[in-house]
């Protein structure tokens, strides 16, 4: 999941060795420097990519790559 | 565009002369509200503006004052405009029923809004009009400052034009102007199934730049009436 997740954030944001070394430790606004927009983006495409529904409530509570990737093996429908 | 069923069944259709009488007398209150501004719309030659956009498109432009986006429902003849209102300005009240009631969209910029990203996209979707102001607050005097690309991810997500406007008042008769500018269409500078955000930050400096040349092209009109093609 961690590496589908990483090739949709370099396809949405850009392809950059941040994105593709990130770990799931990686903190989104601090070390991937991903603006608000740009998660934006990123939240809205996971939902086409993997299927699943997300909420203000839920994207709130996303601060490293780790939440994102154990959200979607939760709740991933494709 | 919006999709017509060939089977609708009479309650479906009801609703939806409900729903047409329920704009139409709402564009009637906003258009009876845009009188008193006197708004002039004109195209990017001079020549007066008639709105024969169909389908859905995002409607951007500079934001002066408060009035703004009546100037734009008066501008836009029979067709559902939604608008995007900061947080700030649509707290829990009895105002703010209002406002949702003529289409107005709340969007929260302190936090990833997904709630009205989605708002605005069903919207743009559905056929709509929708209004956004990307300077993201209203800015007094003739800068247009730099836009926010969240309106161009919008477009992109719900595949429609970007048309940008240019809102101005002649300083000696008090009158308000606005211009219609070109299309931005998405194909045009994104491609792929997730144009990537550069694309999107360069259509944002691209409709950015065009709004500028269309407050000097306004201002030319209206200070030498000269011709543009």
């Amino acid at each position: 999941m961690l590496d589908r997740l990483k090739d949709l954030i370099c396809q949405v944001v850009e392809e950059d060795e941040r994105f593709r070394n990130a770990t799931r430790e990686a903190t989104i606004f601090e070390d991937l420097g991903l603006s608000s927009v740009s998660m934006l983006y990123l939240v809205l495409a996971m939902e086409q990519e993997f299927g699943v529904e997300l909420a203000n409530d839920t994207i709130m509570g996303f601060v490293t790559v780790g939440d994102l990737c154990d959200y979607l093996e939760a709740n991933a429908t494709t | 565009m919006k999709s017509k069923s060939n089977k609708r069944s009479p309650w479906q259709a009801v609703k939806k002369a409900l729903l047409w009488c329920h704009h139409r007398w709402l564009y009637f209150v906003m258009r009876t509200a845009a009188l008193p501004f006197r708004v002039k719309t004109l195209n990017t030659d001079g020549s007066k503006f008639r709105s024969r956009i169909k389908g859905g498109a995002l409607l951007i432009g500079n934001h002066t004052g408060l009035t703004d986006p009546i100037l734009i429902s008066g501008t836009f003849r029979g067709r559902w405009i939604h608008y995007l209102v900061a947080e700030n300005v649509m707290t829990p009240g009895i105002a703010t029923s209002l406002l949702r009631m003529v289409g107005c969209i709340r969007v929260d910029r302190t936090i990833c809004d997904l709630t009205s990203m989605k708002q605005s996209i069903n919207a743009l979707k559905n056929g709509d009009l929708l209004v956004v102001f990307p300077e993201g607050g209203i800015r007094h005097g003739d800068s247009v400052s730099t836009f926010k690309s969240g309106m161009v991810l919008m477009a992109v997500r719900a595949n429609v034009p970007i048309i940008p406007v240019y809102i101005t008042t002649k300083e000696e008769s008090k009158r308000r102007y606005a211009i219609v500018g070109r299309a931005f269409h998405v194909k045009d500078y994104c491609s792929g199934k997730f144009p990537s955000m550069a694309e999107i930050s360069r259509m944002t400096e691209e409709v950015h730049a065009y709004e500028l040349t269309l407050q000097s092209t306004l201002h030319e009109i209206l200070n030498g009436g000269k011709n543009h093609a």
